[in-house]
């Protein structure tokens, strides 16, 4: 994707010990604007108008396909760097009444399952759900590769 | 589908060990049970939370090739966690993960 602005990122000074706020530049002409972000698998890099290449620590394939999403809903964001900031998973707007339990769920099951309600104070299933979340918006912005099956409409995430 | 077969996974992972905590459940056994669609008939007792009534009726009617589909791409999603380390216990991922709000409006308020 073509940035239109500086691209800023934050980076550790270790001459001031501290992180400093610094646009992207081309290594070789010195451009500041008019950069490219390219993002394949994990890997990601930058282009120049003049051609040049080159990577940098702060960009990831994750950064570059969050600002994409950002951009995609209308929203100016900042680069989120190569940290996972943005939830890309949609919303899914459909009847979310639950199911009721099985009356015949075996024994030594409920029984784990109110173990762990005990120790943690959380349903192990609510739980998992949770944690299932943050791996796949994990996932999706930084390999990228369930971002395409979730956007084939006959696929839910 | 790809987050409750996940979730499935990672629940079904849990409770074959018995595990008081689910962040304790290590990833790989969790990665194995996505390799059929074992998954597919696992469901919670009654105290351990529950799926949507959307999610159940997808889950035994979906034909094998959507099945197939979903079973794929949540063994991604474990597999890129897994990061090559077969000790990974899903606690470890924690400070990999973004943080989202624990609020249930992507799912449904579980009593």
């Amino acid at each position: 994707m073509v940035v239109g602005g500086e691209i800023v990122v934050a980076k550790y000074g270790d001459l001031i010990d501290d992180v400093l706020e610094e646009p992207l530049y081309c290594p070789r002409c010195g451009r500041t604007t008019g950069l490219t972000l390219v993002a394949r698998g994990r890997e990601a890099h930058l282009e120049c108008a003049e051609g040049h290449e080159w990577t940098d620590p702060e960009v990831a394939a994750c950064g570059v396909r969050q600002l994409l999403h950002l951009g995609a809903q209308g929203a100016e964001g900042r680069f989120p760097g190569a940290a996972v900031k943005i939830d890309m998973l949609p919303r899914i707007t459909e009847d979310r009444t639950l199911y009721p339990p099985p009356p015949d769920a075996p024994e030594r099951q409920l029984r784990w399952e109110g173990r762990v309600v005990t120790t943690t104070g959380i349903a192990p299933l609510t739980d998992c759900l949770h944690w299932a979340r943050r791996l796949c918006v994990w996932e999706t912005s930084t390999s990228g590769c369930t971002r395409l099956r979730a956007a084939t409409p006959s696929t839910r995430t | 589908m790809t987050v409750v077969l996940v979730a499935l996974a990672l629940y079904a992972a849990c409770a074959e060990q018995e595990l008081p905590r689910c962040d304790q459940v290590p990833l790989r056994p969790a990665l194995d049970l996505l390799s059929d669609d074992g998954l597919r008939r696992v469901r919670p007792a009654g105290v351990g939370g529950r799926l949507r009534v959307t999610d159940v009726h997808r889950l035994a009617t979906a034909s094998p090739e959507t099945f197939e589909r979903w079973r794929r791409a949540a063994h991604r999603v474990l597999d890129a966690n897994l990061d090559d380390r077969d000790a990974m216990v899903l606690s470890d991922r924690n400070r990999h993960l973004p943080t989202l709000p624990d609020d249930w409006t992507w799912y449904a308020e579980q009593p």
